[in-house]
């Protein structure tokens, strides 16, 4: 009962970080693509950001997933070792997903909207590569918390 | 491949034992986690793991993880006996 609750607390989390993160990049890809949005936007973005952030540690330190995710082989177990290639695997298949569906969007936009020009603006806003940096290293741990019973940082 | 659910005695014989969770995982070099995942039959362990917990527990593999439920342990003696 207790690890349910816990699993719950963790796909809350990880609900709230991503859903932040696709906020902050709609809100900071308008800002950049339309210079005289109101200041506004920006606050959502820049608060959307600032949630990501603090969503992040419980989520990925202080569960010990980040760690999990990121540690050498040699030193995880037979399961850890599974559990986090699963993951990896997992994680890898969506990334690229996300990735194409991003390009698809901005290809399709760029056709749809009328007045945008693909030659004059950029398409890879600075926080849409960071964001796709975060989710590489984040998915992974975002998968275990979804899916894995106990966390290495709840301790039983 | 899904493979089938191996059973196991691992948490009567701690208990038995009177070690925790965290005692036997460092025994047998895994993490306290693992021996829960093991103990609630969510996971298989390997070969290696499987005999690393039996000589832990100085009993034979096939007393510990069995491919069919676990019987009691009393009972399971006392049939053995009886095809001997």
């Amino acid at each position: 009962m207790e690890t349910e609750k816990a699993r719950n607390k963790r796909r809350t989390w990880v609900v709230v970080n991503y859903l932040c993160l696709f906020i902050m990049n709609v809100c900071f890809y308008f800002v950049v693509r339309y210079a005289d949005m109101t200041h506004a936007v920006d606050a959502v973005g820049l608060a959307s950001f600032v949630v990501v952030v603090i969503t992040f540690f419980p989520l990925h330190v202080k569960t010990g997933l980040w760690k999990l995710t990121h540690a050498k082989t040699e030193v995880l177990d037979e399961r850890q070792v599974q559990v986090t290639h699963a993951a990896l695997s997992r994680s890898y298949g969506w990334f690229t997903v996300i990735c194409l569906v991003v390009m698809v969007v901005h290809a399709l936009l760029f056709r749809l909207v009328p007045g945008l020009n693909f030659v004059f603006v950029n398409i890879i806003t600075v926080p849409m590569v960071g964001s796709l940096i975060y989710l590489a290293h984040t998915l992974p741990g975002s998968i275990l918390a979804w899916t894995e019973r106990e966390v290495p940082g709840e301790v039983q | 491949m899904k493979g089938r659910k191996i059973y196991n005695r691992i948490a009567v014989l701690r208990q038995e034992k009177g070690v925790s969770r965290k005692q036997l995982a460092e025994r047998i070099g895994v993490n306290f986690q693992t021996v829960g995942y093991l103990e609630r039959e969510e996971y298989n362990p390997s070969l290696d793991l499987a005999f690393r917990i039996s000589e832990y527990f100085g009993l034979p593999v096939d007393m510990v993880f069995s491919v069919e439920p676990m019987k009691l342990m009393s009972q399971e003696l006392l049939e053995r006996k009886k095809t001997e």
